[in-house]
């Protein structure tokens, strides 16, 4: 009896360890076509998917034939799902998205509306919501995708290197699928995406180097869920500034009483709305306030007077002033599209009044009386205390 | 009649209990409002009401189970038709459980694998914890409860800063206070636990105070279903958190600390693998044991294999594997089918109890 049960633990447990061999839905590294970018274009049968594959080949360093780092596959399909499984009929590999790192939009497409084509990225259980979105102006998604200009031999992984450098300039964003989720399907607020441009690149010496390059500068302003515009450089930092995301960058303003310019690096920038409403008057009061230290100083001016310090302050909030005015006023009077979220603050302090103006926000906002205040303090002048010119 | 029952502590019912309330908060959580968290809380006040029938109960009947002094105050037939009706409930909440469970595995881990194997697999080895007894699931739980709240505790910490508060609106911004007490009581009446510990308040060994162990247990509930849902709403924000089944899952998603701690949602998987093993395990036993005690079996582990089938049959004959079919029936049928069980049948019971007292009929409370 007792060897009975034991042959029959043994058998039971040698069933067992035949299921810990692997599960059911394993997929073995070699049989994966890790996806890096997805770019979607619009095309004649509704979409075309261009897929970044990256090649598991160890680039040659000595010699030899140079291994592409990537592929791309192209895939058309109704939806975005239908192109993930299509890609298979050209390509030896199953795609696998976990590991994406954006997806990109042409211009077109975002004009129509991104809204449907997310729900896939939402649903799928590969799909992270933690990619970068970014939408492609002027040319194709799959134009796009496919540059790769700096160190990084890898179009994704340039790309996601250039998109982290928004904190250091302030003039682009850093936009994910969850922060295009999170403010489309909010109330009171209206998603701002990132903007790549493919650009021509400055030939520098004889040697080779690439034709193109890509800019993140600027962003792309949504209603609801379909691209309306874009804003420069300056205006995505004003629009940074606003909402309380400029983390660096450097403020160029003109040296008061001279010819000379002043560089100001930010080292801290807080802002803080509020808003008020008397009767059908909607006040919005945006108070931003800095600290920084000086780079640059083009002329000679007494650095060490306090008074002069306060005077390059008040140019410096000056440029900071001008440059928030005027995306408020381009996005209020272009766009009509509250990026800010102005509307959630009416909505948390004025609850019962949101009720009536949820519908129609971005048409009060285009007419809200907004009124910015700046202040500037300039904590640190660097190594040198008077300026070099004389 | 309680000489042959397993043991188990005060501390073991309610770290169990509180495991098995949190399993599904992990799994699944609707956010009705913005006032989410505060139903939560107000949720404390509606379980007192609700559970004041059972409790009194409880107190007259130390030493037995509400199935087994039910037929005592309504009489065998009708208490054996009570004590049924409960063996089905605990029947198919074990069968919602494997659906849901199969519902958000299945999607995310296992999209090939077919249902049946996933809920065979399942069922095998929450067979194999019945078989070993309550002690056992007791056991478990008591070993995995804490690891599993320091997961939520240590999540909760990592998601800082992808946490916005300012999505919190004022209380009753969005919402009227009859809505958040509404929600409240559907709160309080999800909270099936309550007849879980009906049915083993005589395993517990110190003869502690019942009361006293739902108060905690409710307490260890609310206070980590906020660690989940208040991180949750400030990160995804309302609307977004009403659009997926698992917001939870997805917030957790996004946790990335300097590129260095990322990806680490596989915790959670594993918190859900042992928390449904364990709360489906206790579901089978419960429906075993007041099978038991309704047909007054001398043992109770024949009934493993042929409610081990039922349920299989059941999960996969029916509709209920279907992601919409078992979402709404937790979010719209459960609170009502668990009501019937936590206080109307108390309730009812508690009105003959009373009536035969006026009536000068004895009861035995200590048979």
């Amino acid at each position: 009896m007792i060897l009975l049960k034991r042959m029959l633990a043994s058998i039971v447990i040698l069933v067992l360890a035949l299921s810990l061999t692997g599960c059911w839905n394993r997929r073995e590294l070699n049989t994966l076509g890790i996806v890096g970018l997805v770019g979607i274009d619009a095309d004649n049968a509704g979409i075309k998917s261009t897929f970044e594959i990256i090649n598991p080949k160890k680039p040659s360093t000595s010699g030899g034939e140079q291994a592409e780092p990537v592929k791309y596959v192209q895939a058309t399909g109704i939806t975005i799902a239908e192109t993930f499984r299509e890609a298979s009929l050209q390509f030896d590999r199953k795609l696998f998205v976990a590991h994406a790192k954006g997806f990109l939009f042409s211009e077109e497409f975002a004009r129509n509306g991104l809204a449907e084509h997310l729900d896939m990225i939402l649903r799928d259980h590969e799909a992270r919501i933690s990619m970068h979105l970014v939408i492609v102006k002027d040319v194709s998604a799959a134009d796009g995708m496919t540059v790769a200009s700096g160190i990084n031999v890898i179009p994704s992984s340039y790309l996601e290197d250039i998109l982290r450098q928004y904190k250091t300039h302030a003039k682009s964003v850093d936009s994910k699928v969850i922060d295009f989720l999170k403010t489309y399907n909010g109330k009171g607020i209206n998603p701002v995406v990132t903007v790549l441009q493919k650009v021509k690149k400055a030939k520098i010496g004889t040697g080779k180097s690439e034709e193109y390059e890509l800019s993140p500068e600027g962003a792309a302003v949504f209603l609801k869920d379909r691209l309306v515009g874009f804003l420069n450089g300056k205006e995505t930092r004003g629009y940074n500034w606003v909402i309380g995301k400029v983390h660096s960058g450097i403020v160029v303003s003109p040296t008061p009483n001279s010819n000379g310019t002043t560089a100001v690096e930010i080292l801290t920038a807080e802002s803080k709305n509020e808003v008020e409403i008397s009767g059908n008057d909607i006040k919005i009061k945006v108070k931003i306030t800095m600290t920084g230290m000086l780079d640059e100083e083009t002329t000679k001016v007494e650095i060490t007077d306090p008074a002069v310090l306060a005077m390059l302050e008040q140019a410096t909030s000056q440029t900071i002033k001008q440059e928030v005015e005027h995306t408020l006023l381009k996005v209020q009077t272009e766009y009509k599209s509250d990026i800010f979220g102005f509307g959630q603050l009416v909505h948390r302090k004025y609850p019962q009044e949101w009720k009536n103006m949820q519908d129609n926000w971005d048409e009060l906002f285009s007419q809200a009386t907004i009124e910015v205040e700046i202040q500037t303090k300039i904590t640190k002048t660097g190594k040198s205390a008077n300026p070099v010119p004389e | 009649m309680i000489a042959n029952l397993e043991k188990i502590s005060p501390i073991q019912v309610i770290l169990l209990l509180s495991f098995c309330r949190i399993a599904i908060v992990l799994l699944w959580f609707n956010f009705a409002n913005q006032d989410v968290w505060i139903t939560e809380i107000l949720a404390l006040f509606h379980l007192a009401i609700i559970s004041a029938p059972l409790l009194f109960l409880r107190k007259q009947f130390a030493n037995l189970t509400l199935i087994e002094y039910l037929p005592i105050i309504t009489g065998k037939l009708v208490g054996k038709i009570l004590g049924s009706l409960y063996i089905v409930f605990f029947l198919f909440l074990a069968t919602l459980d494997l659906s849901l469970f199969d519902n958000i595995l299945k999607p995310i881990n296992y999209p090939e694998t077919p249902d049946s194997v996933i809920v065979l697999l399942a069922l095998i080895t929450c067979a194999y914890g019945v078989y070993l007894g309550l002690e056992c699931i007791c056991r478990a739980a008591e070993f995995f409860t804490p690891q599993i709240f320091a997961i939520i505790f240590g999540y909760a910490v990592l998601q800082i800063p992808n946490m916005d508060f300012k999505v919190f609106l004022p209380i009753l911004a969005d919402s009227t206070f009859s809505e958040i007490n509404f929600q409240a009581f559907i709160t309080a009446a999800r909270m099936n636990e309550l007849v879980v510990l009906a049915i083993l308040a005589p395993y517990i060994t110190k003869k502690g105070n019942t009361t006293m162990i739902l108060f905690w247990t409710m307490s260890l509930i609310i206070v980590f279903s906020l660690i989940i849902i208040v991180p949750t709403l400030a990160g995804l924000g309302l609307a977004l958190s009403q659009k997926t089944f698992d917001p939870y899952y997805l917030f957790i998603k996004q946790i990335n600390i300097y590129d260095f701690i990322t990806r680490i949602e596989f915790l959670i998987v594993a918190a859900w693998n042992i928390s449904m093993f364990v709360k489906i395990s206790l579901m089978i036993y419960l429906a075993i044991l007041c099978s038991d005690q309704v047909l007054e079996l001398k043992t109770r582990k024949i009934l493993i294999i042929p409610m081990g089938i039922v349920i299989f049959i059941t999960a996969l004959k029916t509709e209920i594997l279907k992601s919409v079919i078992v979402f709404n029936i937790i979010e719209y049928y459960v609170p009502y089918i668990n009501l019937i069980f936590m206080f109307v049948i108390p309730v009812f019971a508690l009105a003959i109890f009373f009536l035969k007292r006026t009536m000068n009929i004895k009861i035995d409370c200590n048979r």
